[in-house]
């Protein structure tokens, strides 16, 4: 086994993950005020160009950010090698993903595809880079078992993702392509919502379930299962025209989806940890959301024939998307960043006074940088503006309402990670000025 | 015959146990019951740590390989364990539960990211290099 220049102390500089963290919640708020503004007709189809600019200041503004910059903090950790280029590379990253994001919005929202130009290479170059990141540490052999399993095909989906993304890209911009795919949309929809996103969390899930909330392991066969049937219905859907196949790949999909959320809310409700914790309601949010999805998916293919036309071929498609990603990833993600953002913050100040015990006792633990009683609103408000923006969609009024309370969620959630920032600096500051001789 | 990596695995998993119980006494504000379930994890932690990684793994994995960065790490992260325990066990005297649960948060985190890296990298090794120590541990 190779051992030379492995080290176990591969923690990338703080200012990394959270340049990328403290961006992603404004991102949020901008795609809450774009709703504001557009008001009621946001949600009368999945085709209206301010849903699709909401849609993916959510999906890359938000959860991507929020992922690339995990990604950066958690293959040094796991591989033990730190990823070359070390802040540079997380600048440059950052600075493309925003940008790219910012004009393809514009793009979407004003309908100026030439924009798309500028945002697809920006965007492009900064997924390659984060792919090149990942792939360096799923080629490896290492640990991790299930959850590595789970996050390879998810980085599989996500390259599909992109490509079918930059497919339609360049079908706005009026670049000729015939495709025998039959819609790129829904596929490009299915392969990032219900592929990479799904597949990400699962492998998430199998690690950070049972050791934060000291919980048994979801057992192999089960944990590899459902991430294989997940990439095999997808890949299903995609190439096979056959009714019957498309609704045997929904049936598969649908079930292992709903699989996985049964067993997760089990596996949490088991949990022998047992003290009030924010985290683990923000997953049963989350699973609740994404089995609701695998339900209503369902129960639209094979009996959308008996309700009204008009409502479920404008309307479902919509409440599906907010019920996955305001619903199931967003939940995930703002869980997690309450004890990661605090856990980081902690890590860094501890190794800078290792050496003085009195300066140690001083620095803040995880409950004075995110205090809890703040936890417990993010998930109120949370799911306040959760349940108001579902009905906004299925009812089609009070999007104002919807609206603000999505922005507060947001600021909050931007509020938080600044004060833990702060304090991170502050402190950061009184032990320099302490390690100071004379 | 259990390996290394799944003697020590179990293990890391009856400390995350016996610390979760601590925990909840502490949250239900049952001291008497808080004082023994952290004396049971604070030991238990130790016998890992202290006994069976710094007093034999550690030093034989170190006779095969010569010093080596992963050890002083795990050393080292073992230091930030203790400090923190050595907080919570005074915040446990002075029956401050907002204090202690806002540090167990802290340390539950820091064996969780410790217990990876050595389950993925470091106990993996050991299984190559020591594998006959694994008789030894109790």
């Amino acid at each position: 086994m190779r051992m030379a220049g492995l080290s176990l102390d591969t923690i990338p500089p703080i200012h990394i993950p959270f340049r990328f963290f403290n961006t992603a919640p404004w991102m949020g708020l901008f795609a809450s005020l774009i709703l504001l503004w557009g008001g009621d007709r946001v949600f009368y189809s999945q085709w209206n160009p301010e849903l699709l600019g909401i849609t993916h200041l959510l999906t890359l503004g938000f959860m991507a950010m929020v992922m690339l910059g995990a990604m950066f903090q958690l293959v040094p950790v796991i591989s033990g090698e730190l990823i070359p280029g070390g802040g540079k590379v997380a600048t440059c990253v950052h600075s493309m993903l925003l940008i790219g994001l910012l004009l393809l919005v514009a793009g979407f929202y004003w309908q100026e595809w030439s924009l798309f130009r500028w945002a697809i290479p920006l965007l492009l170059l900064a997924f390659l880079v984060f792919i090149a990141a990942l792939a360096s540490l799923l080629l490896r052999r290492i640990g991790g078992g299930d959850s590595i399993y789970s996050i390879r095909f998810a980085a599989l989906s996500l390259v599909v993702t992109l490509a079918l993304g930059i497919l339609r890209a360049a079908q706005y911009m009026g670049l000729g392509l015939s495709l025998p795919l039959m819609n790129i949309t829904d596929i490009h929809i299915a392969w990032g919502l219900g592929g990479w996103v799904l597949l990400l969390v699962m492998g998430a899930s199998y690690q950070v379930i049972p050791m934060f909330h000291v919980t048994p392991n979801v057992p192999t066969p089960l944990a590899r299962a459902m991430p294989s049937a997940v990439f095999l219905s997808l890949l299903l859907l995609t190439v096979a025209q056959h009714p019957l196949l498309q609704a045997l790949a929904m049936i598969i999909w649908c079930s292992a989806a709903f699989i996985y959320g049964v067993f997760c809310v089990r596996l949490l409700n088991r949990r022998k940890r047992k003290i009030p914790d924010v985290t683990a309601r923000f997953w049963h949010l989350a699973l609740t959301c994404l089995m609701g999805t695998a339900l209503l998916l369902l129960g639209l293919y094979f009996g959308g024939h008996l309700v009204p036309e008009g409502i479920i071929s404008s309307k479902a498609p919509v409440v599906i998307g907010i019920l996955m990603i305001y619903g199931f990833a967003i939940s995930v993600i703002m869980g997690m960043l309450q004890k990661i953002v605090p856990f980081l913050s902690f890590l860094h100040l501890q190794r800078r006074c290792m050496t003085s015990f009195e300066l140690l006792k001083t620095l803040p633990h995880m409950g004075e940088i995110v205090p809890a009683p703040r936890s417990r609103w993010q998930f109120r408000i949370h799911l306040a503006a959760l349940l108001m923006v579902l009905a906004t969609a299925m009812i089609g009024a009070m999007v104002e309402v919807a609206a603000i309370l999505m922005a507060v969620d947001f600021g909050w959630l931007g509020f938080t990670l600044a004060s833990a920032t702060h304090l991170y600096i502050k402190t950061s500051a009184r032990i320099e000025l302490a390690n100071v001789p004379g | 015959m259990a390996t290394i990596s799944s003697f020590m695995q179990h293990n890391h998993r009856q400390c995350d146990e016996l610390f979760a119980a601590a925990e909840e006494a502490v949250a239900s504000e049952n001291w008497e019951a808080a004082a023994t379930a952290w004396q049971a994890f604070t030991d238990e932690l130790e016998a890992h740590i202290t006994d069976k990684e710094e007093g034999q793994l550690f030093p034989a994995i170190e006779a095969v390989n010569g010093p080596m960065g992963p050890t002083a790490m795990m050393r080292s992260e073992h230091e930030q364990m203790r400090a923190l325990v050595f907080q919570m066990s005074d915040a446990l005297t002075a029956q401050d539960d907002a204090q202690f649960l806002g540090l167990s948060e802290t340390l539950m985190m820091l064996m969780q990211q410790h217990n990876m890296k050595e389950e993925n990298i470091l106990y993996p090794m050991m299984d190559q290099c020591i594998g006959d120590e694994a008789s030894r541990l109790q």
